[in-house]
């Protein structure tokens, strides 16, 4: 328990307060002041591959330092930071400062920046040392402890790029630990810190955040994945590395790549839904920069930091232009993108040269019908990227499209030479949009159900429903999805059901599947293909499961 | 006893006899549906009316033939949406045809309908067709004759 006497110096710190910008800071400088909120290596020197000799202890949350000095990586614009530890106990007077590494986008350490004021700073940092909560340091060079302290937490191109993986897997974060990782920090108003001003910087801290995620609410952040480990390509996997490379260097839409983009959906979670598809030879074809037909199976590509970037940014421009062609509404864009990553996510795990036996390719899986259907929307989709305020739209995604893809080319679906996967994941979006469209009009808005489809029913969760049935149309094809949702809203209505809220969306999804059974398209009756379609949905969802334990969880905002 | 059986024996008939009525009755409705909608397209080819004019019947009649199918789905059989011959079948049919031609736009100053309209109801009525990893979508009779008079109305002058 505190004595009074420190109470008043920490009233007198809760002012200081209001000097210190508690918002996560991207940028060190030197002289600021930090606080770790996760277990990082401290490291005699700026080097941070697991190769490198060089780590000396595990730090631990709570330890508070002053940055001595800043290392910035240009490939990957995180920084390497050197810290005068101010809390612990046993550090020896010989190391004049421990470098750890700062991982701009994942964090495990806080700064507190804006303090301009020497003598408020100073104050702080005697604080500090005062403060009794005390950090010990602990020697951990034998490789058990380090091993103890493992993680998959990422710390991406520390240095120089190079055919060794240059990332740090075994930075410092124990299992247990992972799942109460620090969480972004919310922004501020500048009473708050004085209400509490009588607890430490670390609570401050730790009641903003409790404030802004309420515990009753799924803590969406946490479960947020993380950039894992870039693959290492061999001589078998490494067939498209040549073909990013140009991508990203040398092709029309170097610019596009090379600048950082928006994200609707989450790197990460991209890189993980590549990552855990399958990586049976079956599920992968080649094709050669003049080839129309797809060659024989392949290994599937390694998931290389370019490929992982190329597929992202594809990903997020064709949902940023096309997100809101799909329901025509722009604030439905991040729940159309989160469907089709979905679908994507069970179609082709969203590698590039996907290709079932049957046909089908590319991340959206797309038919020859299919193509074909969105060919005779490429005008009016030109039109829509032409309106869009975002030039990229038009610039590049309209690019992209400015021929349309071949329905009997196999290698227009898959191969990286044709403008995919720019074109590809464009045609997915687009097909959705088909459906939608379809959808719409023949069921949603149809007023034959407007008795079952509540207009109670909040518009997010509406929004829901439509997109995941639409997805789940992507496998049972269009013909194949009026009859099951009438039916099954058929059954509501006369069972004087309704469909008012998020739980009864849910509900009505599951209650769906029996219909694609009962009411199977003629093109669905085989008994393979109404398992199939059947467990499609439920399919989707369990392969989300292994991208993350909360979909929504992969949007980036 | 066998006065019981009787009597039974008639309850039974009399409520299958009046559920068959009832069906009956459903499926007489259903069937006007379709009539009333078939009316409608046939009106869709008279040369003698604009379209605009022709472009609102389809709008008007739309919402009537929704409202009506409504009033009637509780007591429709899901089962009969299998049979595309089916009452129920035929009467979503033909409300989906006018789904498609509401696709279609006028342009006010020159009374033509707008190109972009027209792809667009062409491709509607493509994808409504496409079954599942179809490499093309074959489309049945009636909306063959659908996509002539789309055609119909797209290149009209």
């Amino acid at each position: 328990m505190r004595s009074l006497g420190s109470l008043k110096f920490w009233k007198h710190l809760g002012l200081i307060g209001l000097a210190l910008n508690l918002s996560a800071f991207t940028t060190p400088q030197k002289d600021e002041l930090v606080e770790l909120q996760g277990f990082l290596y401290g490291r005699s020197d700026a080097k941070f591959r697991n190769m490198d000799q060089n780590k000396l202890y595990v730090l631990k949350p709570g330890t508070r330092a002053v940055i001595v000095e800043t290392k910035f990586f240009e490939d990957t614009k995180n920084y390497g930071l050197c810290l005068d530890i101010k809390n612990a106990t046993d550090l020896p007077a010989n190391q004049k400062c421990i470098w750890v590494y700062y991982d701009v986008k994942n964090p495990a350490l806080r700064l507190y920046s804006g303090i301009t004021d020497k003598s408020v700073r100073q104050q702080i940092v005697e604080a500090w040392a005062k403060d009794p909560l005390k950090v010990t340091l602990k020697n951990e060079s034998s490789p058990e402890k380090a091993q103890a302290a493992q993680t998959t937490r990422t710390v991406q191109g520390v240095v120089e790029k190079s055919s060794t993986p240059t990332t740090e897997t075994k930075s410092a974060v124990p299992a247990a630990a992972r799942e109460t990782a620090p969480q972004k920090s919310p922004g501020v108003d500048s009473e708050t810190p004085v209400k509490i001003g009588i607890q430490s910087l670390a609570q401050v801290n730790k009641n903003l955040d409790k404030a802004m995620a309420p515990s009753s609410q799924p803590c969406i952040e946490c479960s947020k994945p993380k950039v894992v480990a870039y693959e290492s390509c061999n001589s078998r996997n490494d067939y498209l590395e040549n073909a990013l490379s140009a991508v990203l260097n040398q092709s029309a839409y170097a610019a596009f790549f090379q600048s950082p983009q928006k994200e609707i959906i989450t790197t990460s979670c991209i890189q993980k839904n590549m990552s855990v598809f399958t990586k049976s030879s079956a599920y992968f074809r080649s094709c050669g920069p003049r080839q129309s037909a797809a060659g024989g199976h392949i290994q599937k590509a390694c998931i290389s930091e370019n490929y992982v970037n190329v597929v992202a940014k594809s990903f997020n421009l064709a949902a940023e232009c096309l997100g809101n062609y799909i329901s025509g509404d722009e604030a439905a864009k991040e729940q159309s993108a989160l469907s089709i990553f979905s679908l994507m996510s069970l179609e082709s795990g969203m590698n590039i040269n996907a290709m079932s036996g049957k046909g089908p390719g590319g991340p959206g899986q797309m038919s020859g019908g299919a193509i074909t259907a969105v060919n005779g929307l490429l005008k009016d989709i030109r039109k829509h990227l032409a309106k869009s305020e975002n030039p990229q739209c038009s610039q590049v995604l309209g690019k992209a499209l400015a021929t349309p893809m071949s329905s009997d080319r196999s290698c227009d679906r898959i191969s990286i030479y044709k403008d995919n996967p720019l074109k590809s994941v464009a045609y997915a979006f687009a097909y959705q949009a088909a459906l939608r469209h379809q959808l719409d009009r023949q069921v949603f808005n149809s007023g034959v159900f407007s008795k079952v489809i509540s207009s109670e029913l909040p518009i997010q969760e509406r929004e829901r429903l439509i997109a995941e049935v639409t997805a789940w149309a992507h496998n049972t094809g269009p013909a194949g999805m009026v009859n099951p949702v009438r039916a099954a809203l058929m059954f509501y209505s006369r069972n004087h059901k309704a469909i008012r809220t998020g739980t009864e969306v849910t509900k009505f999804l599951k209650d769906l599947r029996p219909f694609l059974a009962s009411h199977a398209h003629s093109a669905n009756r085989a008994r393979s293909r109404i398992t199939e379609t059947m467990n499609y949905y439920g399919r989707i969802q369990k392969q989300m499961s292994y991208i993350s334990k909360e979909p929504r969880a992969c949007l980036a905002n | 006893m066998s006065r019981q059986l009787i009597t039974t024996v008639a309850s039974l008939v009399i409520t299958l006899t009046s559920l068959s009525a009832g069906a009956q009755s459903v499926n007489d409705s259903l069937n006007q549906i379709s009539k009333d909608v078939g009316a409608t397209l046939e009106k869709m080819w008279d040369p003698s009316l604009t379209n605009l004019e022709k472009l609102q019947m389809v709008s008007h009649k739309k919402t009537s033939a929704e409202m009506a199918l409504r009033d009637l789905i509780d007591q429709a059989d899901s089962a009969d949406l299998n049979n595309p011959s089916s009452p129920l079948s035929r009467a979503f049919k033909s409300i989906d045809s006018l789904t498609v031609l509401s696709e279609l736009q006028v342009n006010l100053p020159t009374g033509k309908i707008v190109p972009e309209s027209c792809s667009r109801a062409q491709g509607m009525l493509t994808i409504s067709n496409l079954g599942a990893n179809s490499e093309s979508a074959d489309l049945p009779t009636s909306d063959r004759q659908i996509l002539a008079l789309i055609k119909n109305l797209c290149v009209q002058k």
